[in-house]
């Protein structure tokens, strides 16, 4: 992939969980918190999280096309920039009252993650199943 | 350059003759896509010219700016561009599945999902290749439209 191509698609990621982070934030806040007031310094949250999500994609960039193997080892590394990322964003901003707090956010971090990779391998299977099935067809018709 | 048909009699064999002063690119494009309807192409293996059959190449490669088919036991280079080949044999089984590689559908023995949305097609030969992301749709949109 060329680095245009890469760079727009980070830029759309990052706009997607920056929306998606006002949403969720706006939707479940009121019942988690419904005392709770924020104000305007709030707003750099969901820009803060969405930028500590898409810079780490870059470990996925290369110009040829990644094997599995390289592709698990990227996927971790991924996996552990963005835990510590937000991690460390959470704990500048004060959000872990408890020491104790940060495990558990790691490992929420984590299971959101595996659970994503989960669905969209789920999906690509559907894809690599149609595509079998018709090169079964294609092949059986010649 | 003049184009004649000539209607002949069975058992007499069909061929087709190009009358030329030297043979320029064009007379070079039209020989290969007559070859191409054919079957064949022309390639080189240890400094000799070959041809081979459509059906024996697996996947052809672009490995810088030179072109490679690779058949089960060999290793051909062609003179020409990837996207000549691309455009000359699509419609032969042939398909586009990375930026550098055209992949016979007919030598696919199955795909499974890696991960970052790309696919691995296992080949009859044991390789396996690559299908970029980019290239997935367009697959699911071929396969489906041959059918």
């Amino acid at each position: 992939m060329s680095i245009g191509k890469f760079l727009k698609q980070c830029l759309i990621q990052f706009f997607i969980i920056s929306t998606c982070v006002t949403l969720a934030t706006a939707v479940v806040g009121p019942y988690l918190l419904p005392n709770f007031k924020v104000g305007f310094e709030t707003f750099y949250s969901p820009i803060m999280v969405g930028i500590i999500c898409t810079l780490p994609s870059f470990v996925f960039y290369s110009k040829q096309e990644l094997d599995l193997r390289h592709t698990i080892y990227r996927r971790i590394i991924h996996m552990v920039m963005i835990a510590g990322g937000l991690t460390v964003l959470n704990w500048y901003i004060g959000n872990f009252v408890l020491i104790s707090y940060i495990p558990a956010f790691v490992m929420t971090v984590f299971v959101i993650y595996v659970i994503v990779i989960l669905i969209s391998w789920i999906l690509e299977s559907r894809d690599a199943k149609f595509i079998n099935e018709q090169l079964n067809k294609l092949q059986n018709s010649k | 350059m003049k184009v004649s048909i000539e209607i002949i009699e069975k058992p007499l064999p069909e061929k087709i003759v190009l009358q030329c002063y030297a043979v320029t690119p064009k007379v070079d494009m039209i020989s290969r896509y007559v070859k191409a309807m054919e079957g064949t192409l022309s390639g080189y293996a240890e400094d000799q010219l070959h041809q081979i059959f459509l059906q024996d190449i697996y996947y052809i490669e672009s490995v810088d700016n030179h072109l490679f088919a690779y058949t089960e036991h060999q290793v051909y280079e062609l003179k020409m561009k990837l996207y000549e080949f691309e455009e000359l044999y699509q419609e032969q089984s042939f398909f586009r599945c990375a930026k550098a590689l055209v992949v016979n559908l007919m030598k696919i023995k199955n795909v499974s999902s890696i991960l970052n949305g790309r696919l691995s097609a296992k080949l009859y030969n044991g390789e396996e290749i690559i299908i970029s992301r980019l290239y997935t749709r367009e697959l699911k949109r071929i396969l489906s439209r041959r059918q």
